[in-house]
Protein backbone atom coordinates (compact mmCIF):
# COMPACT_ATOMS: atom_id res chain seq x y z
CA UNK A 1 0.00 0.00 0.00
CA UNK A 2 1.44 3.35 -1.10
CA UNK A 3 1.86 6.19 1.42
CA UNK A 4 -0.84 8.02 -0.18
CA UNK A 5 -3.83 5.56 0.08
CA UNK A 6 -1.83 4.28 3.75
CA UNK A 7 -3.01 8.17 4.71
CA UNK A 8 -5.96 8.43 3.57
CA UNK A 9 -7.13 4.92 5.18
CA UNK A 10 -6.43 6.44 8.30
CA UNK A 11 -7.85 9.78 7.92
CA UNK A 12 -10.92 7.51 6.90
CA UNK A 13 -10.28 5.81 10.58
CA UNK A 14 -9.82 8.93 12.36
CA UNK A 15 -13.06 10.44 10.92
CA UNK A 16 -15.12 7.58 12.03
CA UNK A 17 -13.72 7.50 15.46
CA UNK A 18 -14.27 11.30 15.53
CA UNK A 19 -17.79 10.34 14.51
CA UNK A 20 -18.29 7.16 17.51
CA UNK A 21 -16.05 10.00 20.13
CA UNK A 22 -19.30 12.45 18.76
CA UNK A 23 -21.82 9.89 19.96
CA UNK A 24 -20.53 9.12 23.28
CA UNK A 25 -20.55 12.52 24.04
CA UNK A 26 -23.92 13.19 22.97
CA UNK A 27 -25.90 9.88 22.94
CA UNK A 28 -24.45 7.12 24.64
CA UNK A 29 -23.23 9.24 28.22
CA UNK A 30 -26.72 9.64 28.49
CA UNK A 31 -28.15 6.14 27.45
CA UNK A 32 -28.03 5.16 31.71
CA UNK A 33 -28.42 1.58 33.14
CA UNK A 34 -28.16 2.28 37.20
CA UNK A 35 -26.12 5.24 36.22
CA UNK A 36 -23.63 2.92 34.08
CA UNK A 37 -23.31 3.87 30.05
CA UNK A 38 -21.93 2.16 26.85
CA UNK A 39 -18.10 2.80 26.93
CA UNK A 40 -17.14 2.77 23.03
CA UNK A 41 -13.46 3.44 23.56
CA UNK A 42 -12.25 -0.10 24.31
CA UNK A 43 -14.58 -1.38 21.03
CA UNK A 44 -12.39 1.07 18.41
CA UNK A 45 -8.98 -0.16 19.59
CA UNK A 46 -10.41 -3.98 19.05
CA UNK A 47 -11.95 -2.97 16.09
CA UNK A 48 -8.44 -1.62 14.56
CA UNK A 49 -6.42 -3.79 16.13
CA UNK A 50 -8.19 -6.95 14.29
CA UNK A 51 -8.51 -5.87 10.95
CA UNK A 52 -5.56 -3.52 10.29
CA UNK A 53 -1.86 -5.04 10.28
CA UNK A 54 -0.34 -5.29 14.06
CA UNK A 55 1.82 -2.36 14.04
CA UNK A 56 -0.58 0.27 12.80
CA UNK A 57 -3.50 -0.89 15.01
CA UNK A 58 -0.98 -0.55 18.14
CA UNK A 59 -0.49 2.84 17.28
CA UNK A 60 -4.03 3.43 17.02
CA UNK A 61 -4.48 2.03 20.15
CA UNK A 62 -1.54 4.09 21.48
CA UNK A 63 -3.16 7.41 19.93
CA UNK A 64 -6.73 6.48 21.21
CA UNK A 65 -5.14 5.68 24.65
CA UNK A 66 -2.98 8.98 25.15
CA UNK A 67 -6.26 11.50 23.99
CA UNK A 68 -7.99 9.38 26.18
CA UNK A 69 -5.79 10.03 28.55
CA UNK A 70 -5.93 13.71 27.85
CA UNK A 71 -9.25 14.30 28.10
CA UNK A 72 -11.73 12.21 29.77
CA UNK A 73 -10.62 12.52 33.99
CA UNK A 74 -9.68 8.71 34.79
CA UNK A 75 -8.86 6.77 38.16
CA UNK A 76 -5.01 6.92 36.82
CA UNK A 77 -3.12 9.60 35.36
CA UNK A 78 -2.13 6.79 32.27
CA UNK A 79 -4.97 4.38 32.32
CA UNK A 80 -5.91 4.30 28.96
CA UNK A 81 -2.77 4.68 27.22
CA UNK A 82 -1.83 1.26 29.29
CA UNK A 83 -5.00 -0.47 28.99
CA UNK A 84 -5.53 0.22 25.48
CA UNK A 85 -1.91 -0.68 24.52
CA UNK A 86 -1.83 -4.10 26.01
CA UNK A 87 -5.47 -4.32 24.66
CA UNK A 88 -4.33 -4.09 21.14
CA UNK A 89 -1.69 -6.42 22.10
CA UNK A 90 -4.30 -9.52 23.01
CA UNK A 91 -6.27 -8.64 19.90
CA UNK A 92 -3.41 -9.02 17.80
CA UNK A 93 -2.78 -12.47 19.28
CA UNK A 94 -6.53 -12.88 18.71
CA UNK A 95 -6.67 -12.06 15.47
CA UNK A 96 -3.79 -14.09 14.47
CA UNK A 97 -3.89 -17.15 16.30
CA UNK A 98 -7.33 -17.57 17.80
CA UNK A 99 -10.29 -16.33 15.67
CA UNK A 100 -10.38 -15.60 11.90
CA UNK A 101 -10.48 -11.59 11.59
CA UNK A 102 -14.15 -10.83 11.09
CA UNK A 103 -17.26 -10.18 12.92
CA UNK A 104 -16.98 -12.58 15.61
CA UNK A 105 -13.33 -11.71 16.23
CA UNK A 106 -14.43 -8.13 16.49
CA UNK A 107 -16.75 -8.58 18.81
CA UNK A 108 -14.36 -11.14 21.45
CA UNK A 109 -11.81 -8.62 20.65
CA UNK A 110 -14.27 -5.81 22.02
CA UNK A 111 -14.87 -7.76 24.92
CA UNK A 112 -11.80 -8.86 25.99
CA UNK A 113 -10.87 -5.07 25.74
CA UNK A 114 -13.52 -3.53 27.73
CA UNK A 115 -12.46 -6.31 30.22
CA UNK A 116 -9.35 -5.51 30.15
CA UNK A 117 -10.33 -2.03 31.12
CA UNK A 118 -12.18 -2.66 34.10
CA UNK A 119 -10.16 -5.26 35.32
CA UNK A 120 -7.82 -1.77 36.09
CA UNK A 121 -10.77 0.47 37.06
CA UNK A 122 -11.83 -2.15 39.41
CA UNK A 123 -8.51 -2.97 40.71
CA UNK A 124 -7.15 0.55 41.25
CA UNK A 125 -10.30 1.40 42.97
CA UNK A 126 -10.27 -0.92 45.43
CA UNK A 127 -7.21 -0.45 46.31
CA UNK A 128 -6.88 3.07 46.31
CA UNK A 129 -10.60 4.20 47.58
CA UNK A 130 -11.61 0.68 49.03
CA UNK A 131 -14.23 0.02 46.24
CA UNK A 132 -15.87 -3.06 47.32
CA UNK A 133 -15.35 -5.90 44.55
CA UNK A 134 -18.90 -6.88 44.26
CA UNK A 135 -20.13 -2.81 43.54
CA UNK A 136 -17.17 -2.77 41.16
CA UNK A 137 -17.98 -6.14 39.29
CA UNK A 138 -21.36 -5.61 38.85
CA UNK A 139 -20.59 -2.09 36.86
CA UNK A 140 -18.11 -3.59 34.88
CA UNK A 141 -20.70 -6.14 33.87
CA UNK A 142 -23.06 -3.54 32.90
CA UNK A 143 -20.49 -1.82 31.19
CA UNK A 144 -19.17 -4.84 29.40
CA UNK A 145 -23.13 -5.86 28.54
CA UNK A 146 -23.92 -2.24 27.17
CA UNK A 147 -20.39 -1.38 25.23
CA UNK A 148 -20.92 -4.71 23.81
CA UNK A 149 -23.80 -3.62 21.95
CA UNK A 150 -21.91 -1.24 20.05
CA UNK A 151 -19.59 -3.69 18.43
CA UNK A 152 -21.11 -4.57 15.43
CA UNK A 153 -21.58 -1.15 14.45
CA UNK A 154 -17.98 -0.02 15.11
CA UNK A 155 -16.94 -3.33 13.00
CA UNK A 156 -19.56 -2.15 10.03
CA UNK A 157 -17.99 0.97 9.71
CA UNK A 158 -14.23 0.08 9.90
CA UNK A 159 -15.03 -2.94 8.02
CA UNK A 160 -16.26 -0.81 5.44
CA UNK A 161 -12.92 1.40 5.55
CA UNK A 162 -10.88 -1.63 5.40
CA UNK A 163 -12.49 -3.37 2.44
CA UNK A 164 -12.61 0.20 0.61
CA UNK A 165 -9.07 0.88 0.90
CA UNK A 166 -7.78 -2.48 0.63
CA UNK A 167 -9.66 -2.32 -2.87
CA UNK A 168 -8.16 1.10 -4.30
CA UNK B 1 2.67 -12.01 16.77
CA UNK B 2 6.39 -13.14 17.23
CA UNK B 3 6.90 -10.94 13.82
CA UNK B 4 5.13 -8.25 15.36
CA UNK B 5 7.82 -8.24 18.44
CA UNK B 6 10.87 -9.25 16.65
CA UNK B 7 10.45 -6.22 13.96
CA UNK B 8 8.98 -2.84 15.75
CA UNK B 9 6.64 -4.19 18.17
CA UNK B 10 9.06 -3.78 20.89
CA UNK B 11 10.02 0.04 20.36
CA UNK B 12 6.05 0.72 20.15
CA UNK B 13 5.88 -1.34 23.67
CA UNK B 14 8.73 0.88 24.58
CA UNK B 15 7.15 3.93 23.42
CA UNK B 16 3.83 2.95 25.08
CA UNK B 17 5.47 2.53 28.17
CA UNK B 18 7.74 5.80 27.97
CA UNK B 19 4.13 7.68 27.15
CA UNK B 20 2.52 6.12 30.16
CA UNK B 21 5.30 7.46 32.52
CA UNK B 22 5.49 11.02 30.97
CA UNK B 23 1.51 11.08 31.80
CA UNK B 24 1.60 9.99 35.31
CA UNK B 25 5.02 12.26 35.81
CA UNK B 26 3.58 15.08 34.56
CA UNK B 27 0.02 14.43 36.43
CA UNK B 28 2.30 14.56 39.56
CA UNK B 29 4.03 17.25 39.20
CA UNK B 30 2.08 19.89 38.03
CA UNK B 31 -0.49 21.63 40.82
CA UNK B 32 -3.70 22.78 38.39
CA UNK B 33 -2.85 20.63 35.28
CA UNK B 34 -0.30 20.13 32.94
CA UNK B 35 0.59 21.58 29.89
CA UNK B 36 -0.81 18.42 27.53
CA UNK B 37 -3.62 18.05 29.54
CA UNK B 38 -4.41 22.13 29.52
CA UNK B 39 -3.68 22.56 25.82
CA UNK B 40 -5.94 19.41 24.99
CA UNK B 41 -8.95 20.97 27.07
CA UNK B 42 -8.38 24.05 25.28
CA UNK B 43 -8.83 22.78 21.87
CA UNK B 44 -11.72 20.25 23.15
CA UNK B 45 -13.79 22.96 24.64
CA UNK B 46 -15.51 24.71 21.66
CA UNK B 47 -16.78 21.40 20.61
CA UNK B 48 -17.45 20.47 24.12
CA UNK B 49 -19.52 23.50 24.18
CA UNK B 50 -21.45 22.76 20.56
CA UNK B 51 -22.14 19.51 21.84
CA UNK B 52 -23.81 20.70 25.01
CA UNK B 53 -25.35 23.16 22.91
CA UNK B 54 -26.90 20.65 20.44
CA UNK B 55 -27.93 17.74 23.29
CA UNK B 56 -29.42 21.28 25.74
CA UNK B 57 -31.50 22.15 22.20
CA UNK B 58 -32.71 18.30 21.85
CA UNK B 59 -33.22 17.93 25.01
CA UNK B 60 -35.31 21.65 25.00
CA UNK B 61 -37.69 20.11 22.63
CA UNK B 62 -38.24 16.85 24.88
CA UNK B 63 -39.04 19.17 27.91
CA UNK B 64 -42.21 20.79 25.61
CA UNK B 65 -43.86 17.05 25.43
CA UNK B 66 -44.01 17.49 29.34
CA UNK B 67 -47.67 16.32 30.47
CA UNK B 68 -49.45 19.68 31.77
CA UNK B 69 -51.29 17.52 34.00
CA UNK B 70 -48.24 16.98 35.76
CA UNK B 71 -47.01 20.71 35.32
CA UNK B 72 -50.06 21.91 36.90
CA UNK B 73 -49.80 18.95 39.91
CA UNK B 74 -46.73 19.85 40.79
CA UNK B 75 -47.62 24.13 40.63
CA UNK B 76 -50.20 23.29 43.40
CA UNK B 77 -47.41 21.10 45.14
CA UNK B 78 -45.19 24.94 44.68
CA UNK B 79 -48.15 27.10 45.89
CA UNK B 80 -48.77 25.20 48.96
CA UNK B 81 -45.04 24.80 49.61
CA UNK B 82 -44.75 29.15 48.85
CA UNK B 83 -47.59 29.45 52.13
CA UNK B 84 -45.56 27.58 54.03
CA UNK B 85 -42.46 29.31 53.67
CA UNK B 86 -43.89 32.74 53.71
CA UNK B 87 -44.97 31.89 57.28
CA UNK B 88 -41.27 30.74 58.15
CA UNK B 89 -40.21 33.79 56.64
CA UNK B 90 -42.18 36.05 59.18
CA UNK B 91 -41.30 33.88 61.76
CA UNK B 92 -37.81 34.42 60.70
CA UNK B 93 -37.49 37.85 60.21
CA UNK B 94 -38.82 38.34 64.59
CA UNK B 95 -36.27 36.14 65.27
CA UNK B 96 -33.47 37.94 62.91
CA UNK B 97 -34.45 41.49 64.79
CA UNK B 98 -34.33 39.68 68.15
CA UNK B 99 -30.49 38.33 67.48
CA UNK B 100 -29.66 41.51 66.15
CA UNK B 101 -30.42 43.05 69.79
CA UNK B 102 -29.21 39.97 71.39
CA UNK B 103 -25.61 40.25 69.41
CA UNK B 104 -25.59 44.09 69.99
CA UNK B 105 -25.92 43.39 73.88
CA UNK B 106 -23.16 40.65 73.90
CA UNK B 107 -20.77 42.80 71.66
CA UNK B 108 -20.44 39.56 69.48
CA UNK B 109 -19.52 40.94 65.34
CA UNK B 110 -22.41 40.52 62.67
CA UNK B 111 -22.89 37.28 61.18
CA UNK B 112 -21.97 37.14 57.39
CA UNK B 113 -21.52 35.05 54.35
CA UNK B 114 -19.83 36.82 51.47
CA UNK B 115 -19.42 34.31 48.85
CA UNK B 116 -17.64 35.59 45.06
CA UNK B 117 -19.46 33.23 42.13
CA UNK B 118 -18.54 32.64 38.73
CA UNK B 119 -21.10 31.20 36.50
CA UNK B 120 -20.38 28.27 34.31
CA UNK B 121 -22.54 25.82 31.68
CA UNK B 122 -21.39 22.07 31.87
CA UNK B 123 -19.97 21.22 28.99
CA UNK B 124 -19.50 17.85 29.12
CA UNK B 125 -20.63 15.00 31.93
CA UNK B 126 -18.12 12.05 32.91
CA UNK B 127 -17.48 9.31 29.92
CA UNK B 128 -15.76 7.08 32.31
CA UNK B 129 -18.46 4.79 34.03
CA UNK B 130 -15.73 4.81 36.78
CA UNK B 131 -15.95 8.46 37.88
CA UNK B 132 -19.13 11.04 38.73
CA UNK B 133 -17.50 14.06 37.12
CA UNK B 134 -18.13 17.23 34.97
CA UNK B 135 -16.55 19.89 32.51
CA UNK B 136 -17.53 23.21 33.03
CA UNK B 137 -16.78 26.47 30.95
CA UNK B 138 -14.55 28.42 33.30
CA UNK B 139 -10.88 28.06 34.17
CA UNK B 140 -8.02 30.14 35.61
CA UNK B 141 -8.95 32.82 33.19
CA UNK B 142 -11.53 33.39 35.66
CA UNK B 143 -9.88 32.65 39.37
CA UNK B 144 -11.36 29.18 39.22
CA UNK B 145 -8.93 27.21 41.37
CA UNK B 146 -8.21 23.47 42.48
CA UNK B 147 -10.73 23.19 45.85
CA UNK B 148 -13.39 25.51 44.69
CA UNK B 149 -16.83 24.24 45.75
CA UNK B 150 -19.32 24.34 42.74
CA UNK B 151 -22.88 24.97 43.49
CA UNK B 152 -26.81 24.89 41.68
CA UNK B 153 -28.74 27.88 41.33
CA UNK B 154 -30.61 26.72 44.64
CA UNK B 155 -26.77 26.88 46.18
CA UNK B 156 -26.86 23.19 46.89
CA UNK B 157 -23.39 21.56 46.97
CA UNK B 158 -22.60 19.41 43.20
CA UNK B 159 -18.99 19.05 43.76
CA UNK B 160 -15.50 19.87 43.88
CA UNK B 161 -13.11 21.31 41.35
CA UNK B 162 -10.69 18.80 40.72
CA UNK B 163 -8.49 20.34 38.28
CA UNK B 164 -8.63 23.59 35.72
CA UNK B 165 -7.29 24.69 32.79
CA UNK B 166 -7.48 27.96 31.07
CA UNK B 167 -10.89 28.18 30.09
CA UNK B 168 -12.33 24.61 31.60
CA UNK B 169 -12.24 23.02 34.63
CA UNK B 170 -13.49 19.41 35.59
CA UNK B 171 -15.68 18.77 38.81
CA UNK B 172 -15.61 15.77 41.01
CA UNK B 173 -19.27 15.43 41.62
CA UNK B 174 -20.37 14.70 45.92
CA UNK B 175 -20.82 11.25 44.46
CA UNK B 176 -17.51 10.57 42.93
CA UNK B 177 -15.28 7.68 45.16
CA UNK B 178 -12.54 10.66 44.90
CA UNK B 179 -14.81 13.20 46.65
CA UNK B 180 -14.70 13.65 50.85
CA UNK B 181 -15.68 16.33 52.52
CA UNK B 182 -16.23 17.51 56.25
CA UNK B 183 -19.82 17.48 56.29
CA UNK B 184 -22.48 18.38 59.75
CA UNK B 185 -26.07 17.14 60.53
CA UNK B 186 -28.37 20.14 60.69
CA UNK B 187 -30.90 19.02 63.21
CA UNK B 188 -28.09 17.03 65.78
CA UNK B 189 -25.12 19.29 64.79
CA UNK B 190 -23.29 15.58 64.36
CA UNK B 191 -19.82 15.78 62.36
CA UNK B 192 -18.99 13.27 60.06
CA UNK B 193 -17.76 12.74 56.39
CA UNK B 194 -19.97 12.90 53.32
CA UNK B 195 -18.13 10.31 50.87
CA UNK B 196 -18.68 9.01 47.07
CA UNK B 197 -19.26 5.06 47.33
CA UNK B 198 -18.90 3.22 44.17
CA UNK B 199 -21.75 0.89 44.98
CA UNK B 200 -24.21 3.78 45.98
CA UNK B 201 -23.23 5.82 43.04
CA UNK B 202 -25.07 3.71 40.39
CA UNK B 203 -28.21 4.47 42.88
CA UNK B 204 -27.14 8.09 42.61
CA UNK B 205 -26.61 8.24 46.55
CA UNK B 206 -23.69 9.07 48.19
CA UNK B 207 -22.35 7.34 52.22
CA UNK B 208 -22.39 9.33 55.21
CA UNK B 209 -19.17 8.32 57.53
CA UNK B 210 -17.30 8.17 60.70
CA UNK B 211 -20.71 8.68 62.51
CA UNK B 212 -20.59 8.11 66.18
CA UNK B 213 -21.89 4.72 67.79
CA UNK B 214 -24.97 6.63 69.49
CA UNK B 215 -25.88 8.33 66.20
CA UNK B 216 -29.33 9.27 66.48
CA UNK B 217 -29.81 10.34 62.71
CA UNK B 218 -33.35 9.56 61.44
CA UNK B 219 -34.38 9.87 57.90
CA UNK B 220 -34.48 13.06 56.22
CA UNK B 221 -32.08 15.10 58.15
CA UNK B 222 -30.20 17.83 56.01
CA UNK B 223 -27.01 17.35 56.14
CA UNK B 224 -24.55 20.72 55.33
CA UNK B 225 -20.70 21.18 54.57
CA UNK B 226 -18.86 21.44 58.34
CA UNK B 227 -16.49 24.31 56.59
CA UNK B 228 -13.92 22.73 59.62
CA UNK B 229 -10.68 23.51 58.64
CA UNK B 230 -11.34 26.21 56.30
CA UNK B 231 -11.03 24.46 53.50
CA UNK B 232 -14.77 24.46 52.10
CA UNK B 233 -17.48 27.16 53.44
CA UNK B 234 -19.58 26.14 55.89
CA UNK B 235 -23.51 25.40 55.75
CA UNK B 236 -23.80 24.47 52.09
CA UNK B 237 -26.39 21.73 51.53
CA UNK B 238 -25.02 18.38 50.36
CA UNK B 239 -28.34 16.13 51.08
CA UNK B 240 -30.49 14.79 53.22
CA UNK B 241 -30.14 11.17 55.35
CA UNK B 242 -32.13 8.53 53.47
CA UNK B 243 -31.49 5.51 55.69
CA UNK B 244 -29.10 4.35 58.45
CA UNK B 245 -27.10 1.01 58.11
CA UNK B 246 -24.03 -0.77 59.60
CA UNK B 247 -20.91 -1.13 58.05
CA UNK B 248 -19.80 -4.42 57.27
CA UNK B 249 -17.34 -5.26 60.30
CA UNK B 250 -20.73 -4.82 62.32
CA UNK B 251 -19.35 -2.28 64.54
CA UNK B 252 -19.58 0.98 62.52
CA UNK B 253 -22.82 2.47 61.14
CA UNK B 254 -23.00 4.76 57.82
CA UNK B 255 -25.40 6.95 56.70
CA UNK B 256 -26.66 6.79 53.12
CA UNK B 257 -27.25 10.15 51.73
CA UNK B 258 -29.78 11.89 49.19
CA UNK B 259 -27.86 14.04 47.15
CA UNK B 260 -30.00 17.41 47.23
CA UNK B 261 -29.31 18.28 43.44
CA UNK B 262 -30.09 16.05 40.98
CA UNK B 263 -26.89 16.03 39.03
CA UNK B 264 -28.56 14.62 35.88
CA UNK B 265 -30.75 17.68 35.38
CA UNK B 266 -27.95 20.24 35.81
CA UNK B 267 -27.15 22.29 32.65
CA UNK B 268 -25.96 25.82 34.39
CA UNK B 269 -23.67 25.98 38.48
CA UNK B 270 -21.92 28.37 40.02
CA UNK B 271 -18.28 28.06 41.20
CA UNK B 272 -17.12 29.71 45.03
CA UNK B 273 -14.02 31.19 43.67
CA UNK B 274 -13.79 32.90 47.17
CA UNK B 275 -15.24 33.05 50.64
CA UNK B 276 -15.69 34.68 53.67
CA UNK B 277 -17.79 33.63 56.38
CA UNK B 278 -18.17 34.95 59.95
CA UNK B 279 -20.00 32.69 62.45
Amino acid sequence: MSRHDLFYKWLFYAAASLLFIALQSLVFNRILVQQTHPFVFPILVAAAASLEPPREGFIFALVLGVLCDLTIPGVWPCLYTVTFALAALLCILIAEKLIVPGFWCCIVCGAVSIALCDTFNVVILHYRCGAAYPDALTRAGLELMLSILLAPFVYLLFRRINLRTVQD
Amino acid sequence: MKNFFSKTGIWLLAAAAVIAVALCVLSAVSSNSSFLHNAAGVVTSPFRAAGSAVSGWVGGISDRFEKVEKLQEENRELRKQLSQLQETVRQGKVDSEENQRLRKLLNLSKQRRDFTFESANITERSTSNWASTMTLSKGTAQDVAVGNCVVSDEGYLVGVVSEVGLNWCTVTTVLDTDCQIGAKVFRTGEVAVAMGDLGLMAENRLKLSYLQGSSSLIGGDQVLTSGLGGYYPSGLVIGSVEELKTDDNGLTKYGVLIPQVDLNALKEVFIITSFDIVT
